[in-house]
């Protein structure tokens, strides 16, 4: 929570599963196990990204983002735990 | 001496399109041993020299864990192949150049095929294939599908490269020299570089691609189109098939006959047991699973080219997901309702080993089309006048949701008992829509899936003929051996249910499902007699549930054995489909 209070360089540290679909963000941290860290980095997802929060699925749950021209659908779980920081 | 070629690239960015307009149809599965995926390996020849390719699997880098990348690795190192072809995504560059930058400090030899030319240009992107060939020191040839031509310089140019010469080498269709500044960089770095280079290298104004996801993952328009699109599938190849099996059993019949004069040299009981046994099963399987197969796999392959199947997986992920698995799962089931044995090996898309065992040992859960008629017969028997039409279509969803079900609970117990471990994180991506190439996918889907399942089919059916054409003539004491078992099967049959002929026509019924009904006429001694007489209306339930979940059809146990290689495992997807089967019966009997 603590993590999560700390405001970014130019708006609010948030999670990723917190942007809502059509919102933008750069991601600054990841809170991942070592494996789920790099099968993301190998996507090229990983500090500094540009991530756009595209839509949920029907049952509200995976999410798709895109970044780096790739569509990619991450889990809240995941997403719970990636942190970005967004223009609100 | 022959010129070694590997073909390296990200998934989805149409490697095996260039592997195949390499090679041709000249191709054949690798024996390299590599235990999830092995490349497929292919051959040409130019100007008197031959070439063999090696199609690694899609992979995005070579440092990470998983099987496809140590696959790719191991085979890179161990082979050393004289030209490294990387395949790149022209319309995703800023994707695909950090593969090509992790490869090219790792390979002299490197050509860098700029793929899928044509959606790049519908898209409004211009790519600039001199800076491309500067920044990374290799030649750079633009590739796309409706252009034959653009593979045969492709040709050329691996030719050119394989030289030893570097004089020749300078000659080739490199248009720049010099290692390419900022290049490169660390593991973290290779993303950002390969986003710097890509914003270099791609000219144009794109226009956005089509939003084709609006529909599929819609709301309100994501379920309905799954479950039409399924429902449409299993239509096609159930009606489908009945008439080109017709027409194979025909052809068989008149093949067996002229068989018989060929071999009436032979005593009576040799040309009984080859023809009547081993041959009538043989051609029985044949005739009543190539069909079906050869209509189902292409449909599913479509699918998967058009790049639907990811959005299926997803779509299905929520329950997964709350049963310890994930969607990918879904989509094993939906390709074990074509037939199981494709399901099993379709487990191989999930990365977690332990998710992939749960949906392996589960798949035989999923009635596969092989059991279809048994139960549109057995819904003719339960409904009676209200079982043909819309009431056996009511019954067949009924008993696919039951199945559903089963899988899911069998699956969450899986997972918490013998698989129990932490739940690998879920990450799909979603490739963009495609136009699928029909000539490759037809050539795919019908030798990679319905041969090979096809040929695991035969090798079982023929000693089960055998098998079965003993049972029925040996008769001890005047009885036949076939009746003497059914007799000695009815009390363990009784408690499930059911009937020990019926039993009897499960066990024998191993080698394909097909075939239950015809056998349970046989053991009962009724030839081609009415069905009816075999079910009373409870045991008609009974065989329904078990027909549903008994233990998977002998190329299943085949295919698990063959991607297991572990008894245990073998032994438990047997077992598992079978317990489940006999409680459910068991309770259903009890009831009634």
């Amino acid at each position: 929570m603590l993590q999560r209070m700390i405001a970014g360089g130019l708006g609010m540290e948030r999670t990723l599963e917190e942007l809502r679909p059509g919102e933008r963000g750069t991601v600054t941290r990841l809170l991942l196990a070592t494996a789920q860290t790099s099968s993301l980095a190998r996507l090229g997802l990983g500090p500094g990204t540009e991530i756009l929060c595209l839509r949920r699925t029907p049952l509200g749950d995976p999410t798709v983002y895109r970044f780096r021209g790739t569509d990619v659908a991450l889990r809240r779980r995941e997403a719970g735990r990636i942190l970005v920081n967004s223009e609100e | 001496m022959k010129v070694s070629v590997a073909l390296a690239g990200n998934p989805n960015v149409g490697k095996s399109t260039v592997f195949n307009a390499l090679t041709g149809l000249r191709q054949h599965t690798g024996n390299w041993t590599g235990k999830t995926v092995g490349p497929a390996m292919g051959c040409w020849a130019l100007a008197g020299i031959d070439y063999e390719a090696a199609d690694l699997p899609g992979v995005y880098s070579l440092t990470g864990g998983t099987p496809e990348e140590r696959v790719a690795a191991e085979y890179l190192e161990a082979h050393s192949p004289d030209v490294l072809v990387v395949v790149l995504d022209a319309t995703a560059l800023e994707r695909t150049l950090a593969l090509a930058l992790e490869l090219r400090a790792l390979h002299p030899n490197l050509v860098i095929c700029l793929n899928l030319m044509d959606e790049a240009e519908r898209l409004g992107i211009e790519p600039d294939c001199a800076a491309l060939s500067q920044a990374l020191d290799a030649p750079v040839v633009p590739t796309r599908a409706d252009e034959k031509r653009s593979y045969e310089i492709l040709r050329h140019t691996i030719a050119l490269l394989a030289k030893p010469s570097p004089a020749c080498r300078e000659g080739g269709a490199r248009s720049g020299g010099g290692v390419g500044g900022g290049v490169g960089g660390g593991v973290g770095g290779g993303a950002e570089a390969a986003s710097a280079l890509a914003r270099r290298v791609t000219g144009g104004t794109p226009r956005p691609r089509r939003d084709w996801d609006r529909l599929f993952l819609g709301k309100w328009t994501a379920w309905p189109i799954f479950l039409a699109l399924l429902f449409g599938i299993f239509f096609l190849t159930v009606r489908g098939a009945n008439l080109p099996s017709a027409l194979l059993e025909a052809g068989f019949d008149r093949l067996g006959l002229a068989l018989a004069r060929l071999l009436s040299g032979l005593p009576a009981w040799l040309r009984s047991l080859l023809l009547e046994g081993i041959y009538a099963a043989t051609a029985k399987v044949v005739a009543v699973m190539l069909p079906p197969m050869a209509i189902f796999f292409p449909l599913f392959s479509l699918l998967e080219d058009l790049g639907f199947l990811p959005r299926a997986a997803l779509l299905l992920d929520r329950p997964f997901a709350a049963c310890g698995s994930c969607g990918r799962q879904g989509l094993c089931m939906c390709m074990g309702l074509g037939c199981n044995a494709v399901g099993v090996t379709g487990c191989r898309i999930i990365p977690d080993e332990r998710e992939r065992l749960a949906a392996m040992l589960t798949n035989a859960l999923v009635p596969c089309n092989g059991r279809f008629p048994t139960l549109i017969l057995l819904a003719g028997l339960i409904l009676g006048r209200a079982g043909s039409g819309l009431g056996a279509a009511a019954f067949l969803t009924g008993c696919m949701a039951l199945s559903g079900a089963v899988t899911l609970l069998t699956t969450a117990i899986l997972r918490r008992t013998i698989l129990r471990g932490e739940g690998a994180s879920f990450v799909l991506e979603l490739p963009p829509f495609r136009k699928p190439r029909l000539g490759q996918l037809l050539v795919r889907s019908l030798l990679d899936r319905t041969i090979r399942v096809l040929g695991r089919a035969v090798t079982v059916a023929a000693p089960a003929g055998a098998v079965i054409w003993l049972l029925g003539r040996l008769s001890p004491g005047g009885t036949p051996l076939l009746t003497l078992l059914a007799r000695g099967l009815d009390p363990a049959a009784a408690c499930i249910g059911l009937t020990g002929t019926l039993l009897l026509a499960f066990f024998l019924s191993f080698p394909a499902n097909e075939l239950l009904i015809p056998l349970a006429l046989m053991i009962a001694g009724t030839g081609a007699g009415d069905p009816a007489a075999l079910f009373s209306l409870p045991t008609a339930l009974c065989a329904a549930v078990f027909t549903l979940f008994h233990w998977p059809c002998s190329t299943t146990v085949l295919t698990l054995w063959h991607e297991t290689r572990s008894l245990k495992w073998t032994t438990l997807s047997v077992l598992i489909p079978t317990g489940v089967g006999a409680l459910l019966c068991a309770g259903v009997n009890l009831v009634l």
